[in-house]
Protein backbone atom coordinates (compact mmCIF):
# COMPACT_ATOMS: atom_id res chain seq x y z
CA UNK A 1 0.00 0.00 0.00
CA UNK A 2 1.58 3.24 -1.13
CA UNK A 3 0.65 6.68 0.05
CA UNK A 4 -1.24 8.39 -2.78
CA UNK A 5 0.50 11.33 -4.38
CA UNK A 6 -1.83 14.30 -4.12
CA UNK A 7 -1.61 16.99 -6.74
CA UNK A 8 -3.07 19.91 -4.80
CA UNK A 9 -3.25 21.98 -7.94
CA UNK A 10 -5.94 19.71 -9.39
CA UNK A 11 -8.09 20.16 -6.30
CA UNK A 12 -8.05 23.97 -6.49
CA UNK A 13 -11.82 24.60 -6.76
CA UNK A 14 -12.62 22.33 -3.80
CA UNK A 15 -9.77 23.70 -1.69
CA UNK A 16 -10.83 27.30 -2.30
CA UNK A 17 -14.39 26.47 -1.24
CA UNK A 18 -13.17 24.74 1.94
CA UNK A 19 -10.95 27.71 2.77
CA UNK A 20 -13.81 30.16 2.16
CA UNK A 21 -16.06 28.11 4.40
CA UNK A 22 -13.52 28.22 7.22
CA UNK A 23 -13.05 31.99 6.81
CA UNK A 24 -16.81 32.62 6.87
CA UNK A 25 -17.16 30.50 10.00
CA UNK A 26 -14.38 32.37 11.81
CA UNK A 27 -15.62 35.80 10.70
CA UNK A 28 -19.06 34.95 12.00
CA UNK A 29 -17.62 34.76 15.52
CA UNK A 30 -16.74 38.46 15.55
CA UNK A 31 -19.75 40.52 16.54
CA UNK A 32 -18.20 43.70 15.15
CA UNK A 33 -18.11 42.46 11.53
CA UNK A 34 -21.08 43.44 9.43
CA UNK A 35 -23.00 40.37 8.38
CA UNK A 36 -23.08 41.30 4.71
CA UNK A 37 -19.27 40.89 4.73
CA UNK A 38 -19.90 37.14 5.12
CA UNK A 39 -21.90 37.13 1.91
CA UNK A 40 -19.14 38.98 0.09
CA UNK A 41 -16.50 36.54 1.35
CA UNK A 42 -18.71 33.70 0.06
CA UNK A 43 -19.12 35.40 -3.31
CA UNK A 44 -15.41 36.20 -3.69
CA UNK A 45 -14.38 32.67 -2.67
CA UNK A 46 -16.85 31.13 -5.11
CA UNK A 47 -15.67 33.50 -7.84
CA UNK A 48 -12.04 32.41 -7.30
CA UNK A 49 -13.11 28.75 -7.43
CA UNK A 50 -15.12 29.53 -10.56
CA UNK A 51 -12.09 31.13 -12.18
CA UNK A 52 -9.96 28.09 -11.28
CA UNK A 53 -12.57 25.74 -12.76
CA UNK A 54 -12.80 27.76 -15.99
CA UNK A 55 -9.00 27.75 -16.29
CA UNK A 56 -8.85 24.00 -15.72
CA UNK A 57 -11.63 23.40 -18.26
CA UNK A 58 -9.70 25.44 -20.82
CA UNK A 59 -6.45 23.67 -20.02
CA UNK A 60 -8.23 20.38 -20.61
CA UNK A 61 -7.42 18.62 -17.34
CA UNK A 62 -7.91 14.91 -17.41
CA UNK A 63 -6.76 12.95 -14.42
CA UNK A 64 -7.80 11.56 -11.12
CA UNK A 65 -6.88 11.97 -7.48
CA UNK A 66 -6.86 9.82 -4.34
CA UNK A 67 -6.23 6.48 -6.07
CA UNK A 68 -8.81 7.20 -8.75
CA UNK A 69 -11.61 8.02 -6.35
CA UNK A 70 -12.01 11.58 -7.60
CA UNK A 71 -12.07 12.24 -11.34
CA UNK A 72 -10.66 15.64 -12.25
CA UNK A 73 -11.84 15.94 -15.83
CA UNK A 74 -13.58 18.47 -18.07
CA UNK A 75 -16.96 16.89 -17.37
CA UNK A 76 -16.68 17.62 -13.65
CA UNK A 77 -15.23 21.09 -14.34
CA UNK A 78 -18.20 22.02 -16.52
CA UNK A 79 -20.57 21.03 -13.71
CA UNK A 80 -18.46 22.85 -11.12
CA UNK A 81 -18.90 25.98 -13.20
CA UNK A 82 -22.69 25.47 -13.11
CA UNK A 83 -22.66 24.98 -9.30
CA UNK A 84 -20.42 27.96 -8.63
CA UNK A 85 -22.45 30.26 -10.89
CA UNK A 86 -25.57 29.16 -8.96
CA UNK A 87 -23.87 29.73 -5.62
CA UNK A 88 -22.72 33.23 -6.60
CA UNK A 89 -26.16 34.23 -7.91
CA UNK A 90 -27.93 32.83 -4.84
CA UNK A 91 -25.51 34.57 -2.45
CA UNK A 92 -26.10 37.85 -4.28
CA UNK A 93 -29.89 37.62 -3.93
CA UNK A 94 -29.57 36.49 -0.29
CA UNK A 95 -27.95 39.69 1.03
CA UNK A 96 -31.07 41.87 0.87
CA UNK A 97 -33.43 39.00 1.56
CA UNK A 98 -31.79 38.13 4.88
CA UNK A 99 -31.31 41.77 5.90
CA UNK A 100 -35.05 42.33 5.62
CA UNK A 101 -35.89 39.75 8.24
CA UNK A 102 -32.83 40.48 10.39
CA UNK A 103 -32.01 36.80 10.45
CA UNK A 104 -28.85 35.01 11.61
CA UNK A 105 -26.55 34.90 8.64
CA UNK A 106 -23.29 33.14 9.44
CA UNK A 107 -24.58 29.58 9.28
CA UNK A 108 -26.55 30.40 6.17
CA UNK A 109 -23.48 31.04 4.04
CA UNK A 110 -21.51 28.23 5.69
CA UNK A 111 -24.26 25.78 4.76
CA UNK A 112 -24.48 27.11 1.20
CA UNK A 113 -20.72 26.60 0.82
CA UNK A 114 -20.90 23.08 2.28
CA UNK A 115 -23.75 22.19 -0.07
CA UNK A 116 -21.67 23.50 -2.97
CA UNK A 117 -18.73 21.36 -1.85
CA UNK A 118 -21.02 18.33 -1.72
CA UNK A 119 -22.20 19.02 -5.27
CA UNK A 120 -18.61 19.33 -6.48
CA UNK A 121 -17.78 15.95 -4.94
CA UNK A 122 -20.81 14.43 -6.64
CA UNK A 123 -19.73 15.71 -10.04
CA UNK A 124 -16.15 14.50 -9.48
CA UNK A 125 -16.93 11.25 -7.70
CA UNK A 126 -15.46 8.33 -9.60
CA UNK A 127 -16.43 5.90 -6.91
CA UNK A 128 -20.02 5.26 -5.81
CA UNK A 129 -19.19 5.82 -2.14
CA UNK A 130 -17.67 9.25 -2.91
CA UNK A 131 -20.83 10.13 -4.84
CA UNK A 132 -22.89 9.02 -1.83
CA UNK A 133 -20.83 11.12 0.60
CA UNK A 134 -21.10 14.16 -1.69
CA UNK A 135 -24.83 13.62 -2.00
CA UNK A 136 -25.24 13.44 1.78
CA UNK A 137 -23.07 16.51 2.42
CA UNK A 138 -25.22 18.43 -0.04
CA UNK A 139 -28.54 17.06 1.22
CA UNK A 140 -27.85 17.52 4.94
CA UNK A 141 -26.90 21.16 4.35
CA UNK A 142 -30.03 21.69 2.28
CA UNK A 143 -32.36 20.15 4.90
CA UNK A 144 -31.16 22.74 7.39
CA UNK A 145 -31.36 25.56 4.85
CA UNK A 146 -34.94 24.63 3.88
CA UNK A 147 -35.95 24.92 7.54
CA UNK A 148 -33.72 27.93 8.13
CA UNK A 149 -36.44 30.37 9.26
CA UNK A 150 -37.17 28.44 12.43
CA UNK A 151 -39.72 30.98 13.63
CA UNK A 152 -41.74 30.57 10.44
CA UNK A 153 -44.02 27.56 10.62
CA UNK A 154 -43.98 26.69 6.91
CA UNK A 155 -40.19 26.84 6.77
CA UNK A 156 -39.76 24.22 9.52
CA UNK A 157 -42.40 22.12 7.85
CA UNK A 158 -40.59 22.34 4.51
CA UNK A 159 -37.38 21.29 6.28
CA UNK A 160 -39.07 18.24 7.82
CA UNK A 161 -40.68 17.11 4.55
CA UNK A 162 -37.43 17.53 2.67
CA UNK A 163 -35.55 15.65 5.40
CA UNK A 164 -37.90 12.66 5.58
CA UNK A 165 -38.19 12.15 1.83
CA UNK A 166 -34.55 13.00 1.15
CA UNK A 167 -33.28 10.53 3.77
CA UNK A 168 -35.72 7.91 2.43
CA UNK A 169 -34.21 8.44 -1.05
CA UNK A 170 -30.67 8.17 0.36
CA UNK A 171 -31.63 4.77 1.78
CA UNK A 172 -32.59 3.53 -1.70
CA UNK A 173 -29.45 5.03 -3.19
CA UNK A 174 -27.19 3.38 -0.62
CA UNK A 175 -28.87 -0.01 -0.96
CA UNK A 176 -28.43 0.28 -4.71
CA UNK A 177 -24.71 0.87 -4.18
CA UNK A 178 -24.51 -2.15 -1.86
CA UNK A 179 -26.15 -4.41 -4.47
CA UNK A 180 -23.90 -3.12 -7.26
CA UNK A 181 -20.92 -3.80 -4.98
CA UNK A 182 -22.23 -7.33 -4.61
CA UNK A 183 -22.76 -7.76 -8.34
CA UNK A 184 -19.55 -6.21 -9.60
CA UNK A 185 -17.23 -6.71 -6.62
CA UNK A 186 -16.15 -3.08 -6.75
CA UNK A 187 -17.63 0.41 -6.42
CA UNK A 188 -15.19 2.18 -8.70
CA UNK A 189 -17.03 3.48 -11.77
CA UNK A 190 -14.42 2.50 -14.42
CA UNK A 191 -13.99 -0.95 -12.85
CA UNK A 192 -17.75 -1.57 -12.81
CA UNK A 193 -17.80 -0.66 -16.50
CA UNK A 194 -15.05 -3.18 -17.29
CA UNK A 195 -16.69 -5.93 -15.20
CA UNK A 196 -19.96 -5.37 -17.08
CA UNK A 197 -18.24 -5.39 -20.46
CA UNK A 198 -17.12 -8.94 -19.79
CA UNK A 199 -20.76 -9.89 -20.02
CA UNK A 200 -21.78 -10.37 -16.41
CA UNK A 201 -25.31 -9.12 -15.88
CA UNK A 202 -26.15 -10.52 -12.49
CA UNK A 203 -29.62 -9.89 -11.06
CA UNK A 204 -27.90 -8.03 -8.21
CA UNK A 205 -26.57 -5.47 -10.70
CA UNK A 206 -29.99 -4.95 -12.24
CA UNK A 207 -31.71 -4.56 -8.88
CA UNK A 208 -29.00 -2.14 -7.78
CA UNK A 209 -29.42 -0.12 -10.96
CA UNK A 210 -33.17 0.28 -10.43
CA UNK A 211 -32.62 1.33 -6.80
CA UNK A 212 -30.15 3.96 -8.01
CA UNK A 213 -32.78 5.28 -10.44
CA UNK A 214 -35.26 5.57 -7.56
CA UNK A 215 -32.67 7.37 -5.40
CA UNK A 216 -31.75 9.82 -8.14
CA UNK A 217 -35.41 10.19 -9.06
CA UNK A 218 -36.15 11.56 -5.58
CA UNK A 219 -33.13 13.83 -5.56
CA UNK A 220 -33.80 15.48 -8.92
CA UNK A 221 -37.61 15.31 -8.45
CA UNK A 222 -38.77 13.03 -11.25
CA UNK A 223 -42.41 11.96 -11.39
CA UNK A 224 -43.54 9.83 -9.49
CA UNK A 225 -40.90 10.80 -6.89
CA UNK A 226 -41.58 14.56 -7.03
CA UNK A 227 -44.15 15.09 -4.27
CA UNK A 228 -41.70 16.83 -1.94
CA UNK A 229 -40.68 19.49 -4.46
CA UNK A 230 -43.70 21.86 -4.46
CA UNK A 231 -44.05 21.77 -0.66
CA UNK A 232 -40.36 22.40 -0.05
CA UNK A 233 -40.12 25.20 -2.64
CA UNK A 234 -43.17 26.92 -1.20
CA UNK A 235 -42.16 26.67 2.44
CA UNK A 236 -38.40 27.20 2.19
CA UNK A 237 -36.96 30.73 2.11
CA UNK A 238 -37.28 31.93 -1.51
CA UNK A 239 -33.50 32.22 -1.96
CA UNK A 240 -33.12 28.61 -0.85
CA UNK A 241 -35.93 27.50 -3.15
CA UNK A 242 -33.91 29.06 -5.98
CA UNK A 243 -30.79 27.27 -4.74
CA UNK A 244 -32.47 23.86 -4.37
CA UNK A 245 -34.02 24.13 -7.82
CA UNK A 246 -30.67 24.90 -9.48
CA UNK A 247 -27.39 23.47 -8.19
CA UNK A 248 -28.54 20.27 -6.46
CA UNK A 249 -30.60 19.29 -9.48
CA UNK A 250 -27.57 19.79 -11.72
CA UNK A 251 -25.44 17.81 -9.24
CA UNK A 252 -27.93 14.95 -9.21
CA UNK A 253 -27.83 14.84 -12.99
CA UNK A 254 -24.02 15.07 -13.03
CA UNK A 255 -23.75 11.87 -10.99
CA UNK A 256 -26.68 10.32 -12.87
CA UNK A 257 -24.97 10.97 -16.23
CA UNK A 258 -21.57 9.73 -15.10
CA UNK A 259 -22.85 6.53 -13.48
CA UNK A 260 -25.34 5.56 -16.15
CA UNK A 261 -23.40 6.44 -19.28
CA UNK A 262 -20.05 5.27 -17.94
CA UNK A 263 -20.36 2.55 -15.29
CA UNK A 264 -23.67 1.06 -16.42
CA UNK A 265 -23.21 1.64 -20.14
CA UNK A 266 -23.51 -2.07 -20.91
CA UNK A 267 -26.92 -2.18 -19.21
CA UNK A 268 -28.22 0.50 -21.57
CA UNK A 269 -30.96 -1.72 -23.12
CA UNK A 270 -32.37 -2.25 -19.61
CA UNK A 271 -32.28 1.33 -18.30
CA UNK A 272 -33.16 3.26 -21.43
CA UNK A 273 -36.78 2.06 -21.37
CA UNK A 274 -37.18 3.22 -17.78
CA UNK A 275 -35.62 6.60 -18.57
CA UNK A 276 -37.90 7.15 -21.58
CA UNK A 277 -41.02 6.38 -19.51
CA UNK A 278 -39.85 8.56 -16.62
CA UNK A 279 -39.04 11.42 -19.02
CA UNK A 280 -42.50 11.34 -20.63
CA UNK A 281 -44.24 11.12 -17.22
CA UNK A 282 -42.11 13.84 -15.63
CA UNK A 283 -42.64 16.36 -18.41
CA UNK A 284 -46.36 15.73 -18.74
CA UNK A 285 -47.30 15.60 -15.06
CA UNK A 286 -45.05 18.56 -14.16
CA UNK A 287 -46.44 20.82 -16.87
CA UNK A 288 -50.10 19.84 -16.50
CA UNK A 289 -50.11 20.40 -12.73
CA UNK A 290 -48.20 23.67 -13.12
CA UNK A 291 -51.05 25.11 -15.19
CA UNK A 292 -53.38 24.71 -12.21
CA UNK A 293 -51.20 26.58 -9.67
CA UNK A 294 -52.11 29.97 -8.25
CA UNK A 295 -48.98 30.41 -6.10
CA UNK A 296 -45.97 31.46 -8.16
CA UNK A 297 -43.45 29.49 -6.08
CA UNK A 298 -45.50 26.31 -6.53
CA UNK A 299 -45.80 27.03 -10.22
CA UNK A 300 -42.03 27.38 -10.50
CA UNK A 301 -41.66 24.15 -8.48
CA UNK A 302 -43.78 22.13 -10.91
CA UNK A 303 -42.04 23.83 -13.81
CA UNK A 304 -38.68 22.73 -12.41
CA UNK A 305 -40.04 19.16 -12.21
CA UNK A 306 -40.94 19.45 -15.89
CA UNK A 307 -37.48 20.79 -16.75
CA UNK A 308 -35.90 17.70 -15.15
CA UNK A 309 -38.00 15.75 -17.66
CA UNK A 310 -36.41 17.62 -20.57
CA UNK A 311 -32.95 16.77 -19.25
CA UNK A 312 -34.02 13.10 -19.10
CA UNK A 313 -34.94 13.31 -22.79
CA UNK A 314 -31.30 14.15 -23.46
CA UNK A 315 -30.18 11.29 -21.18
CA UNK A 316 -32.43 8.90 -23.12
CA UNK A 317 -30.39 9.72 -26.23
CA UNK A 318 -27.47 8.18 -24.30
CA UNK A 319 -24.73 9.36 -26.64
CA UNK A 320 -22.18 12.16 -26.55
CA UNK A 321 -24.57 14.63 -28.17
CA UNK A 322 -27.19 13.79 -25.58
CA UNK A 323 -24.79 14.28 -22.68
CA UNK A 324 -23.44 17.60 -23.96
CA UNK A 325 -26.94 18.93 -24.65
CA UNK A 326 -28.03 17.88 -21.15
CA UNK A 327 -25.05 19.78 -19.71
CA UNK A 328 -25.86 22.91 -21.70
CA UNK A 329 -29.52 22.61 -20.71
CA UNK A 330 -28.64 22.40 -17.01
CA UNK A 331 -26.44 25.51 -17.28
CA UNK A 332 -29.23 27.43 -19.03
CA UNK A 333 -31.84 26.15 -16.61
CA UNK A 334 -29.86 27.16 -13.50
CA UNK A 335 -29.34 30.73 -14.73
CA UNK A 336 -32.93 31.33 -15.81
CA UNK A 337 -34.53 29.65 -12.83
CA UNK A 338 -32.48 31.60 -10.29
CA UNK A 339 -33.35 34.72 -12.30
CA UNK A 340 -37.05 33.92 -12.05
CA UNK A 341 -36.83 33.38 -8.27
CA UNK A 342 -34.84 36.63 -7.91
CA UNK A 343 -37.69 38.46 -9.67
CA UNK A 344 -40.16 36.81 -7.27
CA UNK A 345 -38.12 38.12 -4.30
CA UNK A 346 -38.04 41.57 -5.87
CA UNK A 347 -41.83 41.54 -6.23
CA UNK A 348 -42.47 41.11 -2.49
CA UNK A 349 -44.41 43.84 -0.72
CA UNK A 350 -43.81 45.68 2.53
CA UNK A 351 -46.35 43.58 4.40
CA UNK A 352 -44.76 40.25 3.59
CA UNK A 353 -44.48 38.10 0.51
CA UNK A 354 -47.10 38.32 -2.18
CA UNK A 355 -46.89 35.10 -4.07
CA UNK A 356 -50.29 34.74 -5.70
CA UNK A 357 -50.12 35.08 -9.46
CA UNK A 358 -53.17 37.39 -9.25
CA UNK A 359 -51.09 39.76 -7.09
CA UNK A 360 -48.90 40.41 -10.12
CA UNK A 361 -51.71 42.24 -11.92
CA UNK A 362 -50.62 45.63 -13.19
CA UNK A 363 -46.98 45.06 -12.27
CA UNK A 364 -46.02 45.94 -15.82
CA UNK A 365 -46.99 49.58 -15.23
CA UNK A 366 -46.04 50.04 -11.61
CA UNK A 367 -42.73 48.17 -11.68
CA UNK A 368 -41.76 48.20 -15.36
CA UNK A 369 -38.14 47.11 -14.83
CA UNK A 370 -39.10 44.17 -12.61
CA UNK A 371 -41.86 43.08 -14.99
CA UNK A 372 -39.42 43.21 -17.89
CA UNK A 373 -36.85 41.03 -16.10
CA UNK A 374 -39.50 38.52 -14.99
CA UNK A 375 -40.93 38.39 -18.52
CA UNK A 376 -37.51 37.64 -20.03
CA UNK A 377 -36.95 34.81 -17.54
CA UNK A 378 -40.42 33.33 -18.15
CA UNK A 379 -40.07 33.58 -21.93
CA UNK A 380 -36.74 31.80 -21.63
CA UNK A 381 -38.23 29.10 -19.37
CA UNK A 382 -40.96 28.62 -21.97
CA UNK A 383 -38.25 28.19 -24.61
CA UNK A 384 -38.78 31.01 -27.10
CA UNK A 385 -35.97 32.30 -29.31
CA UNK A 386 -33.68 34.27 -28.99
CA UNK A 387 -33.33 33.26 -25.34
CA UNK A 388 -31.16 30.54 -23.82
CA UNK A 389 -34.20 28.38 -23.07
CA UNK A 390 -34.80 27.92 -26.78
CA UNK A 391 -31.19 26.95 -27.48
CA UNK A 392 -31.17 24.45 -24.60
CA UNK A 393 -34.38 22.76 -25.75
CA UNK A 394 -33.27 22.78 -29.39
CA UNK A 395 -30.09 20.81 -28.73
CA UNK A 396 -31.84 18.39 -26.36
CA UNK A 397 -34.58 17.63 -28.89
CA UNK A 398 -32.12 17.31 -31.74
CA UNK A 399 -29.95 14.80 -29.88
CA UNK A 400 -33.05 12.74 -29.01
CA UNK A 401 -34.28 12.76 -32.62
CA UNK A 402 -30.84 11.68 -33.83
CA UNK A 403 -30.95 8.80 -31.36
CA UNK A 404 -34.33 7.72 -32.75
CA UNK A 405 -36.66 8.78 -29.92
CA UNK A 406 -39.13 10.54 -32.23
CA UNK A 407 -42.16 9.90 -30.01
CA UNK A 408 -40.44 11.19 -26.93
CA UNK A 409 -39.59 14.42 -28.75
CA UNK A 410 -43.20 14.77 -29.92
CA UNK A 411 -44.35 14.48 -26.30
CA UNK A 412 -41.67 17.00 -25.26
CA UNK A 413 -42.81 19.45 -27.95
CA UNK A 414 -46.44 19.18 -26.84
CA UNK A 415 -45.27 19.82 -23.30
CA UNK A 416 -43.38 22.91 -24.37
CA UNK A 417 -46.66 24.24 -25.77
CA UNK A 418 -48.45 23.49 -22.48
CA UNK A 419 -45.69 25.21 -20.52
CA UNK A 420 -45.94 28.32 -22.71
CA UNK A 421 -49.53 28.65 -21.50
CA UNK A 422 -48.71 29.04 -17.81
CA UNK A 423 -45.51 31.03 -18.22
CA UNK A 424 -47.16 33.53 -20.55
CA UNK A 425 -50.21 33.73 -18.32
CA UNK A 426 -48.06 35.47 -15.73
CA UNK A 427 -46.82 37.91 -18.38
CA UNK A 428 -50.41 38.59 -19.47
CA UNK A 429 -51.48 39.18 -15.87
CA UNK A 430 -48.60 41.63 -15.37
CA UNK A 431 -49.25 43.72 -18.46
CA UNK A 432 -52.94 43.42 -19.22
CA UNK A 433 -54.82 43.21 -15.94
CA UNK A 434 -55.71 46.00 -13.56
CA UNK A 435 -54.76 45.44 -9.90
CA UNK A 436 -57.57 45.03 -7.36
CA UNK A 437 -55.80 46.95 -4.62
CA UNK A 438 -52.76 49.16 -4.27
CA UNK A 439 -49.78 47.28 -2.84
CA UNK A 440 -46.77 48.87 -1.20
CA UNK A 441 -43.63 47.51 -2.86
CA UNK A 442 -40.08 47.60 -1.60
CA UNK A 443 -37.77 49.98 -3.35
CA UNK A 444 -35.50 48.24 -5.85
CA UNK A 445 -32.51 46.89 -3.91
CA UNK A 446 -29.51 47.54 -6.14
CA UNK A 447 -27.97 44.12 -5.66
CA UNK A 448 -31.10 42.26 -6.65
CA UNK A 449 -31.39 44.31 -9.82
CA UNK A 450 -27.70 43.65 -10.48
CA UNK A 451 -28.25 39.89 -10.08
CA UNK A 452 -31.23 39.97 -12.41
CA UNK A 453 -29.17 41.92 -14.89
CA UNK A 454 -26.44 39.26 -14.73
CA UNK A 455 -29.00 36.49 -15.22
CA UNK A 456 -30.60 38.36 -18.13
CA UNK A 457 -27.23 38.92 -19.80
CA UNK A 458 -26.48 35.22 -19.33
CA UNK A 459 -29.82 34.14 -20.78
CA UNK A 460 -29.48 36.40 -23.84
CA UNK A 461 -25.79 35.63 -24.35
CA UNK A 462 -26.33 31.86 -24.36
CA UNK A 463 -29.34 32.40 -26.60
CA UNK A 464 -27.39 34.41 -29.16
CA UNK A 465 -24.00 32.69 -29.01
CA UNK A 466 -24.77 29.08 -28.05
CA UNK A 467 -21.62 27.63 -29.61
CA UNK A 468 -19.39 29.33 -27.02
CA UNK A 469 -21.13 27.30 -24.33
CA UNK A 470 -21.97 24.12 -26.22
CA UNK A 471 -18.35 23.72 -27.40
CA UNK A 472 -16.91 23.25 -23.91
CA UNK A 473 -19.79 20.89 -23.09
CA UNK A 474 -19.04 18.79 -26.17
CA UNK A 475 -15.35 18.40 -25.42
CA UNK A 476 -16.28 17.58 -21.82
CA UNK A 477 -17.95 14.31 -22.73
CA UNK A 478 -14.68 12.47 -23.31
CA UNK A 479 -14.75 10.66 -20.00
CA UNK A 480 -15.58 7.21 -21.33
CA UNK B 1 -23.42 -19.83 5.83
CA UNK B 2 -23.53 -18.64 2.27
CA UNK B 3 -23.88 -15.06 1.08
CA UNK B 4 -27.50 -15.57 0.01
CA UNK B 5 -28.72 -15.88 3.59
CA UNK B 6 -27.15 -12.61 4.62
CA UNK B 7 -28.49 -10.83 1.55
CA UNK B 8 -31.95 -12.24 2.19
CA UNK B 9 -31.87 -10.94 5.77
CA UNK B 10 -30.65 -7.57 4.59
CA UNK B 11 -33.39 -7.38 1.92
CA UNK B 12 -35.93 -8.28 4.60
CA UNK B 13 -34.68 -5.50 6.90
CA UNK B 14 -34.72 -3.05 4.01
CA UNK B 15 -38.30 -3.98 3.13
CA UNK B 16 -39.41 -3.62 6.75
CA UNK B 17 -37.84 -0.15 6.73
CA UNK B 18 -39.56 0.89 3.49
CA UNK B 19 -42.94 -0.38 4.63
CA UNK B 20 -42.48 1.40 7.95
CA UNK B 21 -41.78 4.70 6.21
CA UNK B 22 -44.85 4.28 4.06
CA UNK B 23 -47.39 3.26 6.70
CA UNK B 24 -46.27 4.90 9.96
CA UNK B 25 -47.29 8.52 10.55
CA UNK B 26 -45.06 9.58 13.44
CA UNK B 27 -42.05 11.49 12.11
CA UNK B 28 -39.68 9.92 14.62
CA UNK B 29 -40.79 6.36 13.79
CA UNK B 30 -40.41 7.17 10.08
CA UNK B 31 -36.92 8.36 10.86
CA UNK B 32 -36.11 5.13 12.71
CA UNK B 33 -37.34 3.14 9.71
CA UNK B 34 -34.98 5.12 7.47
CA UNK B 35 -32.12 4.18 9.82
CA UNK B 36 -33.21 0.56 9.42
CA UNK B 37 -32.87 0.91 5.64
CA UNK B 38 -29.34 2.30 6.02
CA UNK B 39 -28.39 -0.53 8.36
CA UNK B 40 -29.77 -3.09 5.93
CA UNK B 41 -27.35 -1.67 3.39
CA UNK B 42 -24.55 -1.91 5.98
CA UNK B 43 -25.31 -5.59 6.55
CA UNK B 44 -25.16 -6.20 2.79
CA UNK B 45 -21.84 -4.35 2.58
CA UNK B 46 -20.26 -6.38 5.37
CA UNK B 47 -21.53 -9.72 4.06
CA UNK B 48 -20.39 -9.03 0.51
CA UNK B 49 -17.06 -7.71 1.73
CA UNK B 50 -16.40 -10.95 3.62
CA UNK B 51 -17.48 -13.06 0.66
CA UNK B 52 -15.14 -11.19 -1.70
CA UNK B 53 -12.31 -10.98 0.82
CA UNK B 54 -12.17 -7.27 0.06
CA UNK B 55 -11.93 -5.04 3.14
CA UNK B 56 -13.16 -1.88 1.39
CA UNK B 57 -16.78 -2.90 1.93
CA UNK B 58 -16.23 -2.81 5.68
CA UNK B 59 -14.69 0.65 5.44
CA UNK B 60 -17.81 1.88 3.62
CA UNK B 61 -19.84 0.84 6.63
CA UNK B 62 -17.92 3.31 8.77
CA UNK B 63 -18.68 6.07 6.32
CA UNK B 64 -22.34 5.16 6.28
CA UNK B 65 -22.48 5.08 10.08
CA UNK B 66 -20.95 8.55 10.20
CA UNK B 67 -23.45 9.87 7.68
CA UNK B 68 -26.32 8.26 9.57
CA UNK B 69 -25.19 9.89 12.82
CA UNK B 70 -25.06 13.32 11.17
CA UNK B 71 -28.46 12.71 9.65
CA UNK B 72 -29.94 11.85 13.05
CA UNK B 73 -28.50 15.01 14.61
CA UNK B 74 -29.95 17.24 11.90
CA UNK B 75 -33.17 15.29 11.57
CA UNK B 76 -34.06 15.39 15.26
CA UNK B 77 -33.27 19.13 15.38
CA UNK B 78 -35.65 19.80 12.49
CA UNK B 79 -38.36 17.57 14.00
CA UNK B 80 -38.01 19.43 17.32
CA UNK B 81 -38.40 22.78 15.56
CA UNK B 82 -41.61 21.53 13.92
CA UNK B 83 -42.85 20.25 17.29
CA UNK B 84 -42.33 23.71 18.83
CA UNK B 85 -44.80 25.16 16.32
CA UNK B 86 -47.44 22.49 16.22
CA UNK B 87 -47.12 20.33 19.35
CA UNK B 88 -47.26 17.23 17.14
CA UNK B 89 -44.93 15.22 14.93
CA UNK B 90 -47.69 13.35 13.13
CA UNK B 91 -46.95 13.93 9.45
CA UNK B 92 -50.64 13.92 8.53
CA UNK B 93 -51.34 16.83 10.86
CA UNK B 94 -48.35 18.85 9.62
CA UNK B 95 -50.12 19.97 6.49
CA UNK B 96 -50.01 23.74 6.06
CA UNK B 97 -48.24 23.25 2.72
CA UNK B 98 -50.35 21.64 0.05
CA UNK B 99 -52.04 22.32 -3.25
Amino acid sequence: MTVPVINWHMLMPELVIVLTFVIVMVFDLFKSIRKSILAWVTIIGSAIALWASVEMLHAGVNGSQFNGMLAVDRFSMFFKIIFLVSTILVSLISINYLDRGDKRQGEYYVLILLATLGMMLMASGNELIVVFLGLELMSLSLYVLAGYFRSVQVSSEAGMKYLLLGAFASGFFLYGIALIYGGAGTTSIPEIASVLEDGEKSPLMLAGMFLLIVGFGFKVALVPFHQWAPDVYEGAPTTIAAFISAGPKAAGFAAFLRIFTSALESLQPEWIVVIVILAALTMTVGNVIATAQSNIKRMLAYSSVAHAGYVLVALAAANKDGISSAMLYLLVYCVMNIGAFAAVILATTEDGENLKISDYAGLGFRKPLLALFLSIMLVSLAGFPPTAGFVGKFYVFRSAVDAGHIWLVVIAAINTAISAFYYLRVVVVMYMQEPDEELEYHAYPGLLVFTLLLATIGVVLIGVLPSYFLGPAQISTQFF
Amino acid sequence: MSLEWYLALSALLFTVGVIGVLIRRNAIIIFMCIELMLNAANLAFVAISRELGDPSGQVFVFFVMTVAAAEVAIGLAIIVSVFKHRETVNVDEVDSLKG
